[in-house]
């Protein structure tokens, strides 16, 4: 009976611990920072695109009326600001204003304020235009909501870029980029939301027949409205289109499971963007495409993003020839050194 | 969120191991209160993520289901619709399916000819996305759609029926309100509003001379009133 005590202490120890690891751990906010600018540039487009039609989606003689978007919500606490506005004007303003927080929140100005407020104006819009939406709105609102937790205008910010001017103009070192609880906690949220998204993906089509007999993809690709790209060639080969429906699949099915080993997730997220570049250059939802490639992203460590987003910077300055350009990175944030990267990426099992 | 404690750079974990007390440094920036407080939520907050496509795919129609997902979902659902995580997350599942169009007519009493649209128009509605709304729009319509004279056994049980009504009176007013909006957009007198399926060809019929994704036999118009459905 001792040793049952023992070991049941001590496995709830080890819970608890793996638990705070998992949630409470620091982790610098470079991957968290990307994936605002990308989410920002995905939420600005978003809702540009609603522009012209801003009055036959949201007005009183539109296709959607108030009241009859409140009708498709029922009982339910979904609520909008947008509810209560009707006149051009306003509504126009109130866009133009959903506009701007979008652009201040994708270049990091006031990220802390345009952050909340930008997943408040997401948030609206889901609720009152939850008669038009699809799975692109479900994910910019979950990367507008878990990006808002984090510190993501730390760096890649203008925020950043002002406080490391004014810290040169005093003739101080800029504060060093820190690692942060917050940033960890939000890009875990995105993490397991993706799982549960790709688990439900897998679930709901093993509930069908054409994902188990192999001619899913077919029915995809031939979907007229959907087509952006005459896929229908495939027909000539049966067992492309079987392999690429059971692939979809069991990809999904087991994404949850076998994208946190650091063996297999390279490959999972190289499946990722496969069948997400596949929706959106084939099935003409490239928004939607980007947008999970985007949340995909939060399982690149942000050792890893840094790295890259460096590469990048110095691979356009060279091409712009600007070699004598602004230095955006303090000395605290410098790029780390190959060997460097390579034993923290050993070490990361996030 | 809670304001953070700064760390010390030289034991903060960049690799979010975190858990790091060897050398006498707090192993975590939030003590263990904050923590406790962030873990309830997060329990609310996963179970909110987890939950509605859950009580999806254990519902075969609406406000059916597992009576283990059933009542956690309604002590769940303000959370979880309040910040939109009420989704199934079934794309293209359990089968891709056909497509589903609106053709609307618009007609005059003054002699002018009659206006044809069909929603969604790849020539019309640009960008992509733009496309994709409307199309949606078109989706979401027909997937409300509940005609208005219930089957026998709904009729025969209130409780069934006012459900029944109740989801009939949100698609009318959905149909109404394109219905209105074409009518005070093109001036029409009259607007005639189709649901329209789009079928899709296997590859068998695809194969087949003078067949096309396109065809015009693969677009079916959907009747207002078909035979009642069993189940609401």
């Amino acid at each position: 009976m001792n040793h049952l005590m023992t070991w049941a202490t001590h496995w709830l120890k080890e819970i608890v611990a793996g638990w705070n690891q998992f949630w409470f751990a620091e982790q610098q906010p470079h991957t968290l920072a990307l994936i605002r600018i990308l989410a920002g540039l995905m939420l600005f487009y978003t809702h540009a695109v609603w522009t012209p039609d801003l009055m036959k989606f949201l007005g009183p003689d539109g296709v959607l009326p108030n009241q009859v978007a409140r009708d498709i919500h029922g009982n339910s606490v979904a609520w909008s600001y947008l509810w209560y506005f009707e006149s051009p004007t306003v509504l126009g303003a109130l866009h133009l204003f959903a506009l701007v927080v979008f652009a201040m929140f994708t270049v990091g100005f006031y990220t802390r304020v345009t952050s909340i407020l930008a997943t408040i104006i997401t948030l609206a819009y889901c609720h009152r235009l939850s008669g038009v939406f699809f799975g692109l709105d479900q994910v910019n609102a979950m990367l507008a909501m878990y990006v808002m937790l984090g510190p993501s205008g730390a760096v890649y910010s203008v925020d950043r870029w002002l406080a490391e001017r004014q810290a040169g103009q005093g003739g101080r070192q800029p504060e060093p980029v820190r690692p942060t609880a917050s940033a960890n906690l939000a890009i875990r949220l995105i993490q397991l939301q993706m799982c549960v998204i790709y688990l439900f993906g897998g679930v709901s089509k093993m509930r069908g027949e054409m994902w188990w007999d192999g001619s899913a993809v077919w029915f995809a690709v031939a979907n007229l409205e959907y087509q952006s790209m005459d896929m229908t060639w495939l027909v000539r080969s049966p067992w492309l289109i079987a392999l690429l429906s059971h692939i979809t699949v069991f990809w999904e099915a087991f994404y949850c499971a076998l994208v946190w080993p650091r063996r297999t997730r390279p490959v999972v997220l190289f499946l990722a963007v496969c069948v997400h570049g596949g929706i959106g250059l084939c099935l003409g939802m490239w928004t939607f495409g980007l947008a999970m490639i985007i949340a995909n992203y939060a399982f690149v460590p942000a050792e890893l993003t840094r790295a890259l987003v460096s590469a990048g910077s110095t691979s356009l300055r060279r091409l712009a020839g600007g070699a004598g350009g602004r230095q955006l990175q303090p000395a605290a944030d410098a790029e780390p050194t190959r060997k460097q990267l390579r034993g923290k990426l050993r070490g990361n099992a996030n | 969120m809670s304001k953070e404690k700064p760390q010390n750079t030289k034991t903060a974990n960049p690799t979010a191991s975190g858990d790091d007390s060897r050398d006498g440094s707090p192993p975590f920036a939030w003590s263990p209160l904050t923590r406790a407080l962030l873990s309830g939520w997060l329990v609310i907050h996963m179970a909110a993520v987890f939950l509605p496509p859950f009580a999806f795919q254990t519902s075969s129609v609406p406000g059916s289901g597992s009576p283990l997902a059933v009542p956690l979902m309604q002590w769940i659902s303000p959370y979880a619709d309040g910040l939109y995580l009420n989704h199934g997350y079934a794309f293209f599942a359990p089968d891709p399916g056909s497509s589903f169009l609106l053709r609307a007519s618009m007609e005059f009493d003054d002699g002018r000819e009659t206006i044809h649209r069909t929603m969604p128009d790849l020539d019309i509605d640009w960008p992509r996305l733009r496309y994709h709304r409307h199309f949606m729009l078109s989706e979401h319509l027909n997937a409300s759609f509940i005609p208005a004279q219930p089957p026998p056994e709904v009729a025969a049980n209130p409780a069934d029926l006012e459900v029944w009504q109740q989801r009939h009176a949100v698609y009318a007013s959905r149909r109404e309100a394109i219905i209105n909006h074409l009518k005070k957009k093109y001036g029409a007198d009259r607007v005639r509003l189709r649901r329209v399926e789009h079928r899709l060809l296997d590859p068998y019929e695809f194969t087949q001379p003078n067949r096309r994704i396109d065809s015009p036999e693969t677009y079916i118009e959907l009747s207002e009133t078909p035979q009642p459905r069993a189940t609401p």
